[in-house]
């Protein structure tokens, strides 16, 4: 019997303490989509996607105005987005929580940040320096540290409003796949907590994805190097009417944009990271003009990163190995090279790759994106130790030493030529 | 206080004259010790006055002549008609005493050769009181009187209307045995002694009620169940203390440790099976004359949770069912309160998808989630109840009311959410797969709970109200053994061998829970390596 009555007690002390105050219905909810934070004229210019949760669902042809029909004043500007299952709202004010209880007023719903799937910086802001904003969203409980951070070129208001899914209906969706990258190496996939920890830490300078808006027929380019599939972000050779375009990096040192790299760039920064799935190396024919030999490459070994020695100028290597499939070799290169010279070819094109890549981001950007800062803090003692070597200072001036490795595992079918057949 | 005490005295002013006025008309039960007399007349009048004849329409008396070596006798028979086999009556009780064809032998008095030489019935009772006599007529027997002996001779001749042996309707299975128990306890325990050969089954009869009087059996292997759980099991169903008990289920309320706890503390089998393989394991199984249930004790939350298909069918499949059902247990308790948790406090927790479409559906509907929710389970109860009170009659209108009216009508008239309709089904689902009637009542009950807490508290309400209930049937017991044993408190047996099904059929030991007494080969046997030695008690 005391029992129970402990238990009764105990069950109404809790209820006591909490209430229901804090209970919401999901349809009382604006749920973000994606946010994304522009420089203002005199503030921050916030933009906010909403989802149409009963156009997305199929639930009404035209869907439903989570905005209520209002428009902004004076600092608010209400947009109406091209994709009918998602609505958008930009607002400028001091800072983001300013404009998001301004956006309140417009709004017939409370905002719940909770299922925000992109937060895009505009490049110009990021010059500036995003560490501020990426402390307070991760302090705000409702933003999910797994929610995907990018770069845009452009202004983030006009990427997000350009933004039409052609193969998705729930925009969530398309952001979630598209910065994911579960299929592309060419280019990071950073979350906020990434993005955070990174920031924050002296071994390791954040990297992001970078987005862009290319023009509506972009097909016709002159940059040669895009024709190969080294571009940058809005320099894509397509044509298609989602004009978004999503590839290479953004490297921020001391949390502002330093560079925006290219494709290839993202490429050996997977490798080097160990994150590389599967990219296509295209390498010119030795024997035919005009034609490539194209290899197949994935990552089954991760890429083995030392600090040699520390001093003035640091001594690091990295030591890959790749496995690779042909994927398209003229027979008369297999006959002339065979399999070890197409080894050879390919590992000293990798290696001269990523060795590039690696002098770029330290002389040119001067950050230590691959996280080499993180193994050398391991030969200090002590952390203030560490702190005195001043790593990020002595970064730029590191040599670096690059192996690669590429494994060919089988030829497969050779086609000779007919001359070579004929006894 | 006054108007109660007025209310109080009222009830007993009441109840008072009322027991006055029946004592008046009430029939006086023989007291244990009146002896029978030799005289028939008074004997007669006697049957008359206790049996309230001619006012019992079914009761039959009839005079006759009996016909001794050196006199006839006056004589009369009692029983009650459609109780009692008439036909055995007329050919092994009437004929021989009328005809008298036997021969006494020297040395031999009337009494013994009624008794002995007479009556051919194979089973006679010669009683010197008039209490037993009345007792075994009313189980089916025939009573004779003959003047000038002072015994009474009860044939032992039932012969009522009986349900036949059947499929257990509340235990299905797909394989192994098909066999129920019926509402007759002598049949019931003729099956349990079929099934298990062993002289050491004991069977003892014990009488329930003090004017029922209904014939349970107290049944388990004598060198293998725990003697203290015996004496405890006869001990409570001596202290009883109720005019009238016909069921188990009403018996069942008599023994349990706590009426007031919510899970049942004692299981209802109607498998033959099922109840042979609990006394296998060392259980004591009770079994009421007029109820197709045994009830087994003592009970814990994985007797509960076991079918008989755990030995029936093979391992792999066996064990998939075992997990399917914890899981549909769980789901039958929890999902409801889970559901008001993430879509009234935890928007984050659901996946993206999963809100979209959520609050697409919630968008027509004009009542809150909580309110939809309630309204929907009230409403599966009804149809529940419902389709039990009339399964034959009334089942597939209710079942086409229920499936029309609240599943697509309701979601057409935006009155309910299709999303509530899927959580309400599952819950139903999951509560139908329990396996135990009872232990899913308890948990329909307990889902209420968690609905009502996690509407009120969120994620807190529904953490705390599922550590009380933890709490609650860790520290529930059934005949001294904790009803999570053998995982809280941890016995020999273990986790794993408790939640799956193991290699039983090998019969290499038994439960230690209740602490039965193992095969002398089970003794010898060395404790597992793992936490062997301590027992759940």
């Amino acid at each position: 019997m005391k029992r129970s009555l402990f238990a009764v007690v105990l069950i109404a002390v809790c209820l006591l303490l909490c209430g229901c105050n804090y209970s919401h219905e999901i349809t009382e909810m604006a749920f973000t989509v994606a946010l994304g934070l522009d420089k203002g004229e005199e503030g921050l210019r916030v933009s906010i996607q909403f989802a149409r949760p009963l156009s997305i669902a199929g639930g009404s042809s035209e869907g439903g105005d989570a905005s209520g029909g209002s428009s902004g004043e004076e600092s608010g500007e209400e947009t109406a987005a091209k994709n009918k299952n998602t609505t958008m709202l930009t607002i400028e004010a001091e800072d983001v929580y300013t404009a998001l209880s301004i956006a309140e007023n417009s709004l017939s719903k409370q905002i719940n940040l909770s299922h925000t799937k992109l937060l895009l910086f505009s490049a110009e802001l990021a010059k500036e320096g995003l560490g501020d904003y990426v402390t307070l969203f991760m302090k705000d409980s409702q933003f999910s540290p797994n929610t995907y951070t990018a770069i845009s070129l452009c202004s983030a208001e006009e990427y997000i409003r350009t933004v039409n899914p052609s193969l998705e209906i729930n925009p969530a969706k398309y952001y979630t796949l598209l910065f994911s990258k579960n299929n592309s190496d060419y280019t990071p996939a950073t979350t906020l907590r990434d993005l955070y920890f990174n920031i924050s830490a002296l071994g390791q300078e954040p990297v992001l994805p970078a987005a862009n808006l290319s023009a509506e027929d972009n097909l016709h380019t002159e940059d040669s190097d895009a024709v190969r599939g080294d571009y940058e972000a809005g320099d894509l050779s397509k044509n298609s009417e989602n004009r978004t375009d999503v590839s290479g990096m953004a490297v921020l040192k001391d949390g502002k944009l330093s560079q925006v790299l290219s494709s290839h760039d993202a490429m050996s920064y997977h490798i080097l990271t160990g994150q590389l799935k599967q990219v296509y190396l295209t390498m010119p024919s030795h024997t035919q003009e005009g034609k490539h030999i194209t290899l197949r490459l994935t990552q089954k070994k991760k890429c083995v990163r030392r600090v040699e020695s520390l001093g003035e100028s640091p001594m690091l290597t990295a030591s890959v190995s790749l496995s690779a499939e042909i994927v398209e070799c003229p027979a008369s290169d297999l006959q002339a090279l065979g399999l070890s010279g197409l080894n050879q070819m390919a590992s000293e094109q990798i290696a001269a790759q990523l060795k590039g890549f690696l002098e770029l981001t330290a002389n040119f950007c001067q950050a230590d994106v691959t996280g080499y800062g993180k193994l050398a803090k391991m030969k200090f003692a002590d952390f203030p130790s560490w702190q005195d070597y001043n790593w990020p200072a002595r970064y730029p001036s590191a040599q670096f030493r690059v192996t690669a490795k590429v494994n060919i595992s089988r030829e497969g079918l050779v086609n000779l030529p007919k001359e070579n057949n004929s006894p | 206080m006054g108007v109660w005490q007025n209310f109080l005295d009222f009830h007993k002013t009441t109840e008072g004259y009322i027991l006055k006025e029946q004592n008046n008309h009430l029939i006086p039960m023989p007291d244990q010790n009146i002896p029978i007399t030799e005289n028939i007349q008074e004997n007669f009048k006697k049957i008359k006055e206790f049996m309230s004849y001619p006012d019992s329409g079914d009761l039959i008396l009839r005079w006759l002549k009996v016909v001794l070596p050196d006199r006839t006798a006056d004589a009369f028979i009692f029983y009650f008609d459609g109780l009692s086999n008439r036909d055995n009556i007329g050919h092994f009780v009437l004929r021989p005493l009328m005809q008298a064809t036997a021969v006494m032998p020297p040395k031999c008095g009337e009494i013994e050769y009624i008794s002995q030489q007479l009556i051919t019935q194979n089973d006679v009772t010669v009683t010197e009181t008039y209490e037993k006599a009345i007792d075994l007529v009313c189980f089916g027997g025939c009573g004779i009187f003959v003047d000038g002996i002072a015994r009474c001779y009860v044939a032992d001749v039932k012969g009522w209307e009986k349900r036949s042996l059947s499929k257990p309707s509340t235990e299905g299975t797909i394989l192994g045995p098909q066999e129920g128990f019926t509402e007759l306890i002598r049949m019931n325990t003729a099956l349990i002694r079929k099934t298990i050969k062993d002289p050491n089954l004991i069977i003892e009869n014990v009488q329930i009620g003090k004017k029922s009087k209904t014939p349970c059996a107290l049944l388990y292997i004598k060198n293998l169940a725990n003697d203290s759980l015996i004496a405890e099991v006869k001990k409570r169903m001596g202290q009883v203390d109720a005019d009238y008990i016909f069921t188990s289920e009403e018996l069942e309320n008599f023994l349990e440790d706590s009426n007031f706890r919510l899970v049942p503390q004692i299981f209802a089998t109607e498998r033959v099976d099922r109840a042979a393989m609990e006394i296998c394991d060392g259980n004591v199984v009770v079994m009421v004359n007029g109820s197709p249930f045994a009830l087994v004790m003592p009970a814990t939350f994985f007797t509960f949770m076991k079918t008989p298909d755990n030995h029936y069918m093979r391992l792999p499949y066996a064990n998939l069912l075992q997990i399917v059902r914890y899981i549909a247990l769980a789901v039958s308790v929890l999902l409801p309160g889970f559901f008001i948790v993430v879509t009234q406090y935890h928007h984050e927790m659901i996946p993206t998808d999963l809100l979209y479409a959520l609050e697409a559906s919630f968008e027509m509907t004009p009542f809150p989630t909580i309110v939809e929710l309630v309204l929907l389970e009230l409403s599966f109860e009804l149809i529940r109840e419902a389709e039990i009170k009339f399964p034959s009659i009334g089942g597939p209108s209710i079942g086409i009311v229920g499936a029309l009216i609240l599943g697509q009508a309701a979601v057409s008239a935006n009155i309910v959410s299709p999303i509530i309709i899927i959580i309400v089904a599952f819950t139903a689902v999951g509560s139908l797969s329990t396996p135990n009637y009872n232990l899913g009542i308890t948990f329909r009950i307990m889902k209420f709970v968690y609905i009502l807490s996690s509407a009120v508290a969120g994620f807190l309400g529904f953490t705390v109200c599922l550590f009380l209930h933890l709490v609650m049937l860790c520290t529930t017991k059934s005949f001294g053994v904790r009803f999570f044993s053998p995982v809280a408190p941890r016995t020999r047996e273990g986790f794993l061998k408790t939640i799956f099904v193991g290699r039983d059929y090998k019969k290499t030991s038994k439960p230690d829970y209740n602490n039965s007494k193992q095969e002398p080969c089970e003794q010898n046997r060395e404790p597992s390596r793992r936490g062997g030695g301590r027992r759940g008690k």
